[in-house]
């Protein structure tokens, strides 16, 4: 294109517009990282919490979660340097972030309504995770990433159904189902 | 063959048409992502830029990231519609 020419065929035209749609398509598999990052930050946390509810005598197993500060604190700086290194904004990527930073306010709410809900916080968190999962999936249109995140409405009722103590349990399964598999699959495919 | 005197001289012309292209899919685009995008020259896409901007198609702005002036580009609802125009007027002489 580097000659400006005035006179375009309907079919030239038609080329262009669909070529360079085609091509502001953003770059998907950046989100990889955050399905990396928070799922073994889950698994990790599900598991110790599991391990030390059910075996141990320690009275406040739910605190290995704190190890999802500095998670949080990774996830901003990240996505601050992605967004500044980024030389263009796409809807997608901003409707991803709204989706999340929403769970954010979501799982704050139920871990703070907590004593309401009879303490049935991993499931309710696993249910915002996996809507969250699932749209994202649809936004990136990367079936594995759907599927994963559908997987947690078959998790949640499970870990509902269940002892509370397995909670943490099911949450790891899910985890590696609807963030971990998904995620090296994206990390791995050429969009 | 149809002529094209009913499409908008604005968006009838390689260039343009692909800027206003890149532009209509995303949020804002940085001047130096449309010239890779487009394989415009510089100097071609400053002026085709500014010719959309000046009929109000695209808002420009520009800033500095760090030292470096940055110019960020973003269609308005102004070249949104005249988009949807041309597509569809294109539309209309396809099925000719």
């Amino acid at each position: 294109m580097k000659q400006e020419k005035e006179h375009l065929t309907s079919e030239e035209s038609l080329e262009i517009i669909t070529r360079m749609i085609k091509t502001a398509q953003g770059n998907v598999k950046a989100g990889a990282f955050y399905f990396l990052l928070w799922g073994w930050i889950s698994v990790i946390a599900s598991l110790a919490h599991f391990y030390l509810d059910m075996y141990t005598d320690y009275p406040a197993p739910y605190m290995v979660w704190l190890i999802g500060i500095p998670g949080w604190i990774v996830t901003m700086l990240y996505s601050y340097k992605k967004a500044s290194a980024a030389r263009v904004k796409t809807y997608s990527d901003n409707l991803i972030m709204w989706t999340w930073i929403g769970f954010g306010f979501s799982i704050l709410v139920v871990i703070f309504a907590g004593q309401h809900i009879n303490f049935q916080i991993t499931p309710l968190i696993m249910l915002f995770a996996g809507l969250c999962t699932f749209i994202t999936g649809l936004i990136i249109r990367f079936k594995p990433l759907i599927i994963g995140g559908s997987s947690f409405w078959i998790f949640t009722p499970i870990a509902f159904y269940l002892p509370m103590v397995y909670s943490p349990l099911i949450m790891a399964v899910a985890i590696v189902f609807g963030y971990l598999i998904p995620a090296y699959i994206l990390k791995k495919h050429n969009l | 063959m149809a002529d094209f005197k009913d499409l908008d001289p604005l968006l009838h012309s390689q260039l343009r048409l692909a800027v206003m292209s890149l532009l209509v899919s995303v949020k804002s685009a940085e001047f130096v992502y449309i010239k890779e995008k487009t394989n415009a020259t510089a100097g071609n896409l400053s002026v085709q830029i500014d010719k959309l901007s000046t009929a109000g198609y695209i808002e420009v702005e520009k800033s500095f990231k760090g030292k470096k002036p940055l110019t960020t580009c973003k269609i308005t609802k102004k070249g949104l519609q005249a988009f949807e125009e041309y597509v569809n007027a294109l539309q209309q002489y396809i099925r000719k």
